[in-house]
Formats: C-alpha cells, sequence, structure tokens
C-alpha cells in the first residue's frame, strides 16, 4: 500500500495543472494578505503602512485598568477618541474588552473600572447576556436550566484575563476566514480526476486488471488525495503564517482566549484557540477532499467530475449565507468558518439533559457521520467500478 | 489448470453484447475471432473483472473469478487493445508501478524488470519516456507488463495491431515461448497470427459463439474444397456469385481467384492446401 501511495503521490504532484493550482493558490494569498494589510494599516497617504507593537502586555488587573485611566484619561473620552483608541494597537486588547463589558452594563465606566472583581463580575454577566441572546437566533432554546449551566461554566473563566498585542493573530484569523474557500476549490481542482478513466492520472483497463488494483489502488488513491489535501492546506496555513508574521509579527499566542473572542468560556491561550480552528479546518478540508473523490469514481469523466466538484464546494460556500441555523450548522464549510460568521463567537453549546455539548463536538459527531457515508458509497462504488 | 465460462450474457442497456457464452479453456493458445463490434474486447474485460457479467459465470478451478477477486487476478496477465501510460513514466517507472499494483515484492521486482525488458527487447530504452515510444514499442511494453507477474492466464487484446512485420514476428515467438502451462488468449484480425501462435480458435460474432476448437479442425473441415483459377472478368463475376472468393489478384486481363466450395464446372481448377481464413471466410463471413 505504501509503495502504491508513493507512486500515486508523484503522479499526483508531477502534474502541472496542481503545481499550477497551487502556485495560483499561493500567489493569490500572498497578493490579497498584502493588499489588506494596506487597506487596514496605511497612513492618510496611502503610501506607508506601519505596524505599532509597543503593546503593553499582560494580566488586565486592577494596576492595569489603572495605568489606563491615568495614561489615557478613559473617563474624558468621547465616541470618536473611543474609536481611536480601538483602533490604537497598544490598548485595542484591553479596550475591546471593557467596551464588551461597558455595551452591557447601565453603569459609568467609572463604576464599571472602580474595581477588578466587580469588572470582571460584570464582564461575566455581559457574557451570560450575549449568549443568551444569541441563542434567540438559533434553532435550540436554552432553558432556564441551560442557562443556569453555562453560567456555571462562565463563573469558571479565569480571571484576570492575560491581553497584549495580538493583531498579526487577529489579521492572520481574518484572512485566513476570507481565503479559506480558495483551499477547496484548489482540492477540488486538483482531486477530482484522480479516479476518473479519461485522464493519464486516473483509472484505466490495466489498473483494474492487476491483482492490487481495484480495492488496494483505490484505497491508496484516498489515502494519496488526503495526504495531498493536508498538504495544500498546510502549504496555505504556511504562508499565511510567514506572511503575517513578517508583516505584523504573531506576538499573542499566550494570550487569553476571551482577548480575542471576548464571549468564550474556555480557558485557553489564544493560540489554542488558533489551533481549535485549523483543526476545524483541516476537517473541512479533509470532508470535501472525500466528496470530492467519491464524485470522481462516480462520474468518471475528468472535465465533468471537475466541474461537479467545484459546482459543489461552490454550492457549499454559497449555503453558509442561509439564515436557516440548522441547514448552517450542518455545513461543512461552516464548521471552518463558524468563528468568523456566526453571532455565537468562539463557540456556541447544545444540551442532552443536563449534559452541555460544545458545538467543537457536534462538528466532530458530524464530521464522523459524513466520513462514514461518503466512505460507505465510495467503497461501494469502487467494488463494482467498471470504465462504461 | 481449467477456466470455464458458463451461460455468460452481457448487456449494456439495450445492446446484448454477449450471449450465452460456453466455454472451457485449459492450457494452450486460444485465438479469439470476430468482427469488430463482436464481442471480444467485452469477453476479455470480463475475462479479466475489469467488466462484470450480466449473467452466467466464470470459475478458474471451479472457483467464481469475482469471489477470487485479488488471488484471480494475481494470476492475470492482460494486455489492452489500448493503455494510458502517465506522461512522466519511463518504460522502468511504469514497470515498477505496474509490479506493485501487482503486489511483487521490491526484491523481485528489481530482478524482474530488466529480464521482462531483455525479452521484449527494451533495455535500451528502460529509462526513455513511455511517451515518445512508437506504437510497436509500446506493444512490447505492453506484453513486459502482462508477464511480469509470470500469469496463469494471459490475456491479450490486439495484440499485434500496430506492429511491423518483423515486430509480429518476434511477437509470436515470443508468445509461443510462453505458451507452455499457461492460458494464453488473444484476440486478432490477422488470420495468419493465430495460425502461428495460436492451436485453437474461437469465433464469436454479434456476441454469440460460432466455434471452439481445435484450428487442425476447422482447416479440416475445408479440406478438398478450396481451388485456385485463373479467368476473366466475365467468369470471375458468375464466379463471385456462386462460391465464396477467399482472395483475387489481378494478371493482366485475367484474374487469379482463390475460392472455397465445389470445384466450378469448365474451368481449370487447381487443388489448394486449406488455411485458417479459407474456413473462417467461407464459413463464418
Amino acid at each position: 500500500m505504501k509503495e502504491i501511495v508513493i507512486i500515486e503521490w508523484k503522479k499526483l504532484w508531477h502534474s502541472k495543472l496542481t503545481v499550477l493550482a497551487v502556485v495560483l493558490l499561493i500567489i493569490t494569498c500572498i497578493f490579497l494578505n498584502f493588499a489588506t494589510f494596506f487597506v487596514f494599516e496605511a497612513d492618510s497617504s496611502g503610501r506607508n503602512a506601519t505596524i505599532r507593537k509597543e503593546a503593553k502586555g499582560g494580566m488586565l488587573n486592577q494596576e492595569y485598568i489603572d495605568y489606563l485611566i491615568e495614561s489615557l484619561d478613559v473617563y474624558e473620552l468621547d465616541a470618536a477618541a473611543w474609536y481611536d483608541l480601538l483602533q490604537h494597537e497598544s490598548y485595542s486588547n484591553a479596550f475591546q474588552f471593557i467596551g464588551f463589558v461597558k455595551d452591557y452594563s447601565d453603569n459609568q465606566l467609572q463604576d464599571i473600572l472602580s474595581n477588578e472583581e466587580s469588572f470582571y463580575q460584570q464582564y461575566k454577566m455581559a457574557v451570560s447576556k450575549e449568549i443568551e441572546h444569541a441563542n434567540l437566533f438559533n434553532w435550540f432554546s436554552y432553558t432556564a436550566e441551560h442557562m443556569a449551566r453555562i453560567d456555571n461554566k462562565i463563573e469558571q473563566i479565569q480571571t484576570p484575563i492575560e491581553v497584549g498585542y495580538n493583531r498579526g493573530i487577529g489579521m492572520f484569523i481574518y484572512q485566513y476566514n476570507t481565503l479559506y474557500v480558495l483551499v477547496l476549490f484548489v482540492i477540488s481542482f486538483v482531486l477530482s480526476s484522480i479516479f476518473t478513466c479519461d485522464s493519464p492520472q486516473g483509472i484505466d483497463e490495466l489498473t483494474l486488471a492487476l491483482k492490487k488494483g481495484r480495492k488496494q489502488n483505490f484505497n491508496a488513491r484516498i489515502i494519496t488525495g488526503n495526504i495531498v489535501a493536508l498538504t495544500i492546506y498546510a502549504i496555505f496555513i504556511g504562508v499565511m503564517l510567514i506572511q503575517h508574521a513578517l508583516m505584523y509579527s504573531l506576538q499573542g499566542w499566550g494570550n487569553s482566549l476571551q482577548s480575542y473572542w471576548v464571549t468564550a468560556i474556555y480557558n485557553i491561550s489564544l493560540g489554542s484557540g488558533v489551533l481549535i480552528i485549523l483543526a476545524h479546518g483541516l476537517l473541512t478540508v479533509l470532508l470535501v477532499t472525500n466528496l470530492v473523490m467519491l464524485i470522481s469514481i462516480v462520474i468518471k469523466r475528468a472535465k465533468i467530475a471537475t466541474l461537479l466538484s467545484i459546482t459543489v464546494v461552490g454550492a457549499l460556500i454559497q449555503l453558509t449565507n442561509t439564515s436557516n441555523p440548522l441547514l448552517l450548522q450542518l455545513n461543512p464549510v461552516y464548521f471552518a468558518t463558524q468563528r468568523f460568521n456566526s453571532r455565537w463567537g468562539f463557540e456556541f453549546y447544545y444540551f442532552i439533559g443536563n449534559i452541555m455539548i460544545p458545538y467543537t463536538v457536534i462538528v466532530l459527531m458530524l464530521g464522523c457521520l459524513y466520513f462514514f457515508v461518503i466512505r460507505l458509497l465510495t467503497v461501494k462504488q469502487y467494488k463494482r467500478y467498471t470504465l462504461q | 489448470m481449467i477456466l470455464q465460462i458458463t451461460n455468460l450474457y452481457k448487456s449494456y442497456r439495450s445492446k446484448e453484447a454477449l450471449q450465452d457464452i460456453n466455454l472451457i479453456l485449459t492450457a494452450g493458445t486460444y485465438g479469439l475471432l470476430g468482427e469488430n463490434g463482436a464481442g471480444k474486447s467485452t469477453l476479455m474485460r470480463i475475462l479479466t473483472t475489469i467488466d462484470f457479467p450480466t449473467k452466467g459465470t466464470i470459475t478458474f478451478d471451479g472457483e467464481d473469478i469475482i469471489k477470487l477477486d485479488e488471488n484471480y487476478r494475481e494470476m492475470i496477465g492482460y494486455m489492452p487493445q489500448d493503455y494510458t501510460v502517465y506522461p512522466s513514466f519511463t518504460a522502468q517507472n511504469f514497470l515498477e508501478y505496474m509490479g506493485v499494483l501487482k503486489g511483487i515484492p521490491k526484491e523481485e521486482l528489481d530482478k524482474k524488470i530488466p529480464e521482462v525488458l531483455a525479452f521484449v527487447n527494451l533495455s535500451e530504452v528502460a529509462n526513455k519516456k513511455v511517451k515518445s515510444f512508437s506504437g510497436g514499442m509500446k506493444r512490447r511494453l505492453g506484453i513486459a507488463q502482462a508477464i511480469i507477474n509470470d500469469p496463469k492466464i494471459l490475456i491479450l487484446d490486439e495484440p499485434t495491431s500496430g506492429l511491423d512485420a518483423k515486430e509480429r514476428i518476434r511477437f509470436s515467438n515470443i508468445i509461443s515461448a510462453m505458451s507452455k502451462d499457461k492460458i494464453v488468449i488473444l484476440s486478432t484480425h490477422i488470420m495468419s497470427d493465430i495460425e502461428a501462435i495460436s492451436n485453437h480458435l474461437i469465433i464469436i460474432n454479434k456476441g454469440q459463439l460460432i466455434e471452439a476448437t481445435e484450428i487442425e479442425n476447422l482447416v479440416e473441415k475445408v479440406k478438398g474444397k478450396v481451388w485456385e483459377v485463373v479467368i476473366d472478368q466475365e467468369q470471375f463475376n458468375l464466379l463471385s456469385k456462386e462460391r465464396n472468393v477467399i482472395r483475387r489478384k489481378q494478371e493482366g486481363e485475367n484474374i487469379r481467384v482463390r475460392y472455397v466450395g465445389e470445384p466450378y464446372e469448365g474451368l481449370e481448377n487447381q487443388s489448394l492446401e486449406p488455411t485458417l481464413e479459407d474456413y473462417y471466410v467461407s464459413v463464418c463471413l
């Protein structure tokens, strides 16, 4: 099996179309990342783009709050000045966080910031209200018991949270969300002819008549397809990380998750949150990869299979624009982009009885189910695969 | 070693490609003959498990070949009418790929590849890309991959098409050298190839089995019925309406004609030794 996988891997990467598609992906990502950099960071002349990285990092505790109050005179800020501060790299973390608490509080800013303990108490109430509000738009409505369970989890958020410069990570996440779908299109293009009978890298009479030409050859191609998809995804992530590290630096991996997603209730770092996002993206990549290969086995004609694969991926992406939350949450593309396109923040929760199940777990379960169905259909197809 | 085909049918939508084929094949070389679209390639594809019968069974030593699956395919070598080679593959790469898919261990494959390349006289071009090969070289490479696993059943679809005279002789010799203790099935339109290589003939027409016997028996059937005459155009017109003309050759004003049937009265008929072509043209067409 290993030998077949190696040969199939070489065949796929020897294809000029594969190389071209991946190179185009890289060039597009680099270009769009630079374009976004200049749009967000250019000065008024539009010629110079600079990043200020002199963020004050550390725990958002009373000492930090006092520092903000003293150095920036926050009580005197009007709306425009507050907005300016949010744009300011050094304090945007902290101010975004304070702004979130302020939005949900009836108290004056002086009262909110008067005491660290009460500040975080108000913060936790704000998180609870935000989650309850977001649930109004979900198909699954929380009961009072569910909210009590969530509140219990919110109480366990470790405070004070750690803030600091994270512009690079923030822009990486933003661009990842924007450009992620390109990876799915490249995969559709590269892998849609892997089982077709009219392509040099596909299946022909000769291979079907060989001892390992059916079961092992097909399984090896499926493994190879997944490895190739994984590689393309890794290249995409690598390019994005390197470019953002060079443009912004990737400081802030150790910050609290709440410094970016204010309603998150996990006690993990922002870096761990990014890894969860990337893992979700990987799951979607693998699901789409196996779906594309199934289309390839069923259709057997390279051009039609490519066209259909791209259409299916396009349709899945388009379906993420639905206002139906159930349909949205079942969509595999939404697994990867949920954290950017929804009102639910980093995570949202379901309940079986009193057991709280995060959407991440639902995603894993749905992913397994989709894999199982695709696998069943694939095996059924390749056992009786003919060239007619 | 018995390959048995029982009540085999294959249909594609409304077209019956094969109908009620029954055959028992033992070690030997079988020529498969039939017009274009007669069902030869379909039968070969089913024998290699590339395609599946609509009805009927094929067994090897009593076991269904579909159930035998890999154990059956391990025993076969197949060369299709045409095959695709990945553009960047050299002959060596291609044979490595085929060898891996045939489940041949690497050490054995390293020994086998130079052997089969030498056998088909392609050693010197082992590292050249297959896409630069002539039709004949590609055919020989096809044979090399078919025999690399030393198959018990060798199935060759139109193996001599596109080969020049020298290559056809070479090919005949290759097959003859291999046919001992194997079931070799080859389809071709070239009668002389079948006569030179095969000892059995299977004739299929419009999906139906017409004949399956030893070539000697078939030739025997037209013994004493093959004649040659030299006649003018007017006589030829009459003769061709009443007899099966095998060949005609213009010789000035006259025509030298080879035909099968009772001797035509009033002509100087010269008796000839019959060939397989005489039988096929007179009986099957």
